[in-house]
């Protein structure tokens, strides 16, 4: 990955307990399905796992890899709602690898592993990876036009890893268009420089262009408004939390987290930023 | 983004645009740079290069949204790489207003 371990772990390891204040119980930290619009944050984080499993077309029997897998809500989701037997995850973060094997749930293991250094023992038969691959290409690296060929060796890495046939259910943060003022640009430069080090979400067009020839899509959806819901929802559950969050992890968590959030709702409203759901299949 | 503004204020500024010839433009582009970046640009002409200006990144796209308000049009984002003189902005600009 282009983020590295130290990266990663300044996004993910704050404190396990802060991420438990404002994210839903199962500890999903990408967007939710609102599908109605009407649902529960943790209704659409079930939704959107629904679909992500249905995309990679996953079954009881299926040898499942979540890549960049999280606090291991997807692959909980697969071993208790789907009945998934072996799924396995893999994360740069060793505090959510730990909280992975804490949970101890039948059917799921976590490797803290960079994607590029994974090597499996045999074949999957189906992967999900939830914007994960925002970590992959820098500011830096996007502005000398580095982002396809860093997306595109992600895809052909990936492809390596499953049967003939197999399926991905993927989903990104989407980059759109880049705001024109000031306050705006500053706030998403803060974001990606303070919460997110090292990362930069991709365009859609770059992932289009990036799975070939290696994957087909099949299906494709945006999210961009259920995104913004999850943010909002993510940033009202913080601000309950305010007293307790400054006292027990600083004033600068708080502060930081609340510009972050604020600056995603405003994001997805303001076509900053979207989300996209993919079901690709394997090209053979 | 677009200002919202009635139809008919609407479609008799998209004709005003259209009016505009070059040495309106550049005008256009001087004045909206002077204010946001703070700064004389009465020497600026369409061969100045726009890094040389003083105008950081952040100014420029500043620049760019005010500039597309006043011309009531969008510019995508792919259309901003790469510019590097006065002129250069300038076709970009015209070819959007035309498009």
């Amino acid at each position: 990955m282009t983020s590295t371990q130290a990266e990663i772990e300044v996004s993910y390891d704050v404190s396990n307990d802060f991420f438990r204040l404002w994210l839903d119980e199962a500890m999903h930290y990408t967007s939710g399905s609102y599908l109605t619009g009407d649902e529960t944050l943790e209704q659409a984080q079930i939704q959107k796992a629904e679909i992500l499993a249905d995309y990679a077309e996953v079954t009881p029997e299926s040898f499942v890899l979540d890549i960049g897998c999280g606090w291991g809500s997807n692959l909980e989701f697969l071993a208790t709602r789907r009945g998934v037997k072996r799924a396995r995850g893999i994360t740069l973060s060793t505090e959510q690898c730990e909280w992975i094997h804490q949970r101890g749930v039948p059917g799921v293991e976590a490797v803290v592993c960079d994607y590029a250094k994974h090597e499996p023992e045999e074949p999957y038969d189906a992967l999900i990876s939830i914007e994960m691959i925002d970590h992959l290409c820098s500011p830096d690296q996007a502005t000398k036009g580095m982002a396809v060929e860093l997306y595109r060796a992600y895809f052909q890495k990936t492809a390596s890893w499953v049967k003939p046939g197999a399926c991905f259910g993927f989903q990104a943060i989407l980059r759109n268009r880049v705001p024109r003022s000031r306050k705006d640009l500053e706030d998403l430069a803060f974001t990606a420089d303070v919460i997110f080090p090292g990362g930069l979400n991709p365009r859609l067009e770059e992932l289009v262009q990036a799975v070939n020839p290696y994957w087909e899509v099949l299906e494709l959806r945006t999210q961009r408004t259920s995104y913004g819901k999850t943010t909002a929802e993510w940033l009202r559950r913080m601000r309950l939390h305010e007293a307790a969050i400054r006292e027990t992890f600083g004033d600068p968590i708080f502060d930081d987290y609340d510009r972050y959030l604020s600056t995603c709702v405003r994001a997805f409203e303001r076509h900053w930023s979207s989300d996209v759901q993919m079901k690709l299949r394997k090209i053979d | 983004m677009a200002v919202l503004q009635p139809a008919s204020h609407g479609r008799a500024r998209e004709k005003e645009v259209m009016d505009m010839d070059r040495a309106q433009l550049l005008e256009l582009f001087k004045k909206t740079a002077s204010e946001i970046a703070e700064k004389d640009f009465a020497d600026v002409g369409e061969d100045s290069v726009i890094a040389s200006m003083g105008v950081d990144s952040l100014a420029m796209l500043e620049v760019v949204g005010e500039m597309e308000r006043e011309l009531t049009i969008q510019v995508p984002d792919d259309q901003l790489v790469g510019l590097e003189t006065v002129r250069q902005l300038l076709d970009m600009l015209e070819k959007r207003i035309t498009a």
